[in-house]
C-alpha cells in the first residue's frame, strides 16, 4: 500500500501542475471575455427595456424622440426631472440643436403622470448601472481586439476580432479550431440547423457564426452561400497559421478572397 | 425512526433514497443531503446526478464494489459519482482519468480529501499515456462513462490493457453522442454487439427518468 500512497502524491502533484498550465492559456481569457460580452449585451438590453418601460410613464415622449441607448440613458441619468430638459442642457450631451428643441418642447408640454422624487432616484441610478456595464463591454471589447490580435492574427484580419473570438469560443481551443476542415468552419454555430439537415432532410445551413462578417453581409443574397465557401476556406488557412507559425499571411489571403468574390459576379 | 438497511456493500437504503458511508465526515461534495444515524454519517447518492445510482434504483441485479476493489474511472469529470465509489471502496484504490481540464480542477480537490482517489490528466483514447502509473495494480473493475462516438472501442482498448482476466466492467452508453439520427435499440443492439465478443453482459439498465437515451451495461470477461 506504500506504493499506492507514493503513487498518488506524484500523481496529485503531476495533475495539478498540468492543470495549472493548460487553464493558464490566453485562448481562455478571451474565450471568457466574450462570453462575459454576450451576456452583458444581454442584461444591459433586458434591464434598458426595463428602466424605459418604466421612465416613460414619466416622461414618454423622450421615447418617441430619441431611439439611441446610449443617449437615452446619459439623459435619464444626467438631467432626470423634467424641468431639467431645457435645450442648453440637452445639447451638452447630445449635440443636436434641432433635437434638444423637440425635447425641451415636449417636456414642457408632457403628458406624462407625476412620479414621486424616490421613484425617480431609483431609475436614476439604474441609468447609471447600464450605462457602467456598457462601459465594462467597452473595455473587454479592448482586451479582446488586442489578444486576438496577438494570438491569432490572421484569422482576426480576415474575419473581424470579434467574430474571431466567437469562433474561439465555440470550437473550444485553437488547436481545434485549426484541425477543422474548411467545411465545418463554415457552418460552425449552426448546430441546429445543421442537425435538423442530417435528421429529417431539410436545406442544409451555407454559414454560421461567419454569416456576419462584413464579406458575407455586403454580397448579394443570392451569391452569399458561395463568398461563405470561399472564406471560409481561407479562415481554414488562416486558422492553420495562426495555430503553427503565427506568420501574417492575412493580406494576402484577404486579397486572394477579395479575387474570387469578384469573379463569381 | 429510521433504519438503514445494507442493500449492497456499502450501499445502504434509507427511506426511499440511497446513501453511502461518508468517509469525509461533515463534509459533502456537490451539495447533497447528510443524515447521521447511530453515530454513522451517510451520503445521499442522487440519482439526477450519478448514473450509477440511477441504475442501482432501476433494479441492479450485480454490484461488483466491495471493501478492496481498485477501479479505473474513465471520465471521472468532477467526481460526483466518484466520492461514492471511494466511500464504498474503501481500502481500495480508484483512478480517476479525465480529459478536461476545468473539470480536473474540482476533482483535483476531491482527491486531496479522499486517500484512496488518484487524478490523472490524459485521453482515456489513448491509454498507453498513463499506463506506467496503473501497470502495476490489477483493476478489478473498469467504469466508463465518456460520451464519445466511439466509447465502446476506447473501453475495450483499456480493458485489453489493464482490466484483470475476471475483472468486471461497467459501460454508460449514452445513445445520442453515438448516433444523432438511428433509432435506440439500433445503436444498442450494434454497440452491444461489439461488446459481446470479448464480454459477457450480465444486464443492461435503461436509465429512464434520471436520464434520458442512456443505458447502464455491466459485463464481465469471457
Amino acid at each position: 500500500m506504500d506504493n499506492f500512497e507514493e503513487l498518488k502524491k506524484k500523481l496529485l502533484e503531476k495533475t495539478k501542475t498540468e492543470v495549472k498550465e493548460k487553464l493558464s492559456s490566453d485562448e481562455i481569457n478571451i474565450i471568457r471575455a466574450y462570453s462575459l460580452t454576450e451576456s452583458i449585451d444581454a442584461t444591459s438590453n433586458l434591464l434598458y427595456e426595463q428602466l424605459r418601460e418604466w421612465y416613460s410613464l414619466y416622461f414618454p415622449e423622450l421615447t418617441t424622440l430619441i431611439k439611441d441607448q446610449e443617449i437615452y440613458l446619459k439623459l435619464v441619468y444626467e438631467l432626470c426631472t423634467k424641468e431639467k430638459f431645457t435645450k442648453e442642457e440637452i445639447t451638452e450631451f447630445y449635440k443636436n440643436t434641432k433635437k434638444a428643441e423637440e425635447i425641451e418642447k415636449a417636456a414642457k408640454n408632457s403628458i406624462g403622470s407625476k412620479i414621486e422624487e424616490e421613484a425617480l432616484e431609483e431609475i436614476r441610478l439604474l441609468a447609471l448601472n447600464i450605462l457602467n456595464l456598457k462601459e465594462e463591454k467597452k473595455y473587454l471589447t479592448k482586451y479582446i481586439e488586442k489578444t486576438t490580435d496577438r494570438i491569432m492574427p490572421n484569422t482576426s484580419y480576415i474575419l473581424g476580432n470579434m467574430l474571431a473570438a466567437k469562433m474561439l469560443l465555440k470550437a473550444g481551443s485553437l488547436k481545434k479550431l485549426a484541425n477543422m476542415p474548411a467545411s465545418t468552419i463554415q457552418i460552425l454555430g449552426a448546430d441546429k440547423a445543421i442537425f435538423l439537415h442530417i435528421k429529417k432532410k431539410t436545406k442544409s445551413p451555407k454559414y454560421g457564426i461567419i454569416y456576419n462578417s462584413k464579406l458575407i453581409m455586403d454580397a448579394p443574397r443570392r451569391q452569399r452561400g458561395k463568398v461563405a465557401r470561399i472564406l471560409a476556406n481561407n479562415l481554414a488557412i488562416a486558422l492553420k497559421v495562426d495555430y503553427y507559425t503565427k506568420r501574417f499571411i492575412g493580406e494576402e489571403l484577404k486579397k486572394r478572397i477579395l479575387k474570387k468574390i469578384i469573379k463569381l459576379k | 425512526m429510521l433504519k438503514a438497511l445494507e442493500i449492497f456493500k456499502g450501499v445502504y437504503k434509507i427511506g426511499n433514497k440511497i446513501f453511502t458511508k461518508n468517509m469525509t465526515p461533515g463534509k459533502n461534495t456537490y451539495g447533497e443531503e447528510l443524515i447521521k444515524i447511530d453515530g454513522v454519517e451517510y451520503r445521499e447518492w442522487n440519482p439526477y446526478r450519478s448514473k450509477l445510482a440511477a441504475a442501482i434504483i432501476n433494479n441492479l441485479n450485480f454490484f461488483p464494489f466491495d471493501k478492496n476493489s481498485k477501479v479505473l474511472y474513465l471520465g471521472s469529470a468532477e467526481g460526483t459519482t466518484i466520492s461514492h465509489i471511494s466511500d464504498i471502496v474503501e481500502e481500495g484504490a480508484i483512478f480517476g482519468i479525465d480529459i478536461s481540464a476545468k473539470a480536473m480542477q474540482k476533482f483535483v480537490y476531491l482527491c486531496e480529501q479522499r486517500k484512496n482517489v488518484v487524478p490523472i490528466l490524459a485521453d482515456a483514447e489513448k491509454p498507453q499515456s498513463y499506463s506506467d502509473y496503473i501497470k502495476n495494480f490489477s483493476i478489478d473493475i473498469l467504469y466508463q462513462d465518456i460520451s464519445q462516438k466511439d466509447q465502446v472501442s476506447i473501453f475495450l482498448k483499456n480493458s485489453r490493457m489493464y482490466l484483470k482476466p475476471d475483472g468486471c466492467g461497467i459501460l454508460v452508453l449514452k445513445i445520442r453522442s453515438i448516433s444523432l439520427d438511428e433509432k435506440t435499440e439500433v445503436v444498442l443492439k450494434r454497440e452491444t454487439a461489439k461488446l459481446n465478443k470479448e464480454f459477457e453482459i450480465i444486464q443492461e439498465i435503461n436509465l429512464e427518468p434520471y436520464d434520458k437515451d442512456h443505458y447502464f451495461i455491466i459485463c464481465k470477461r469471457r
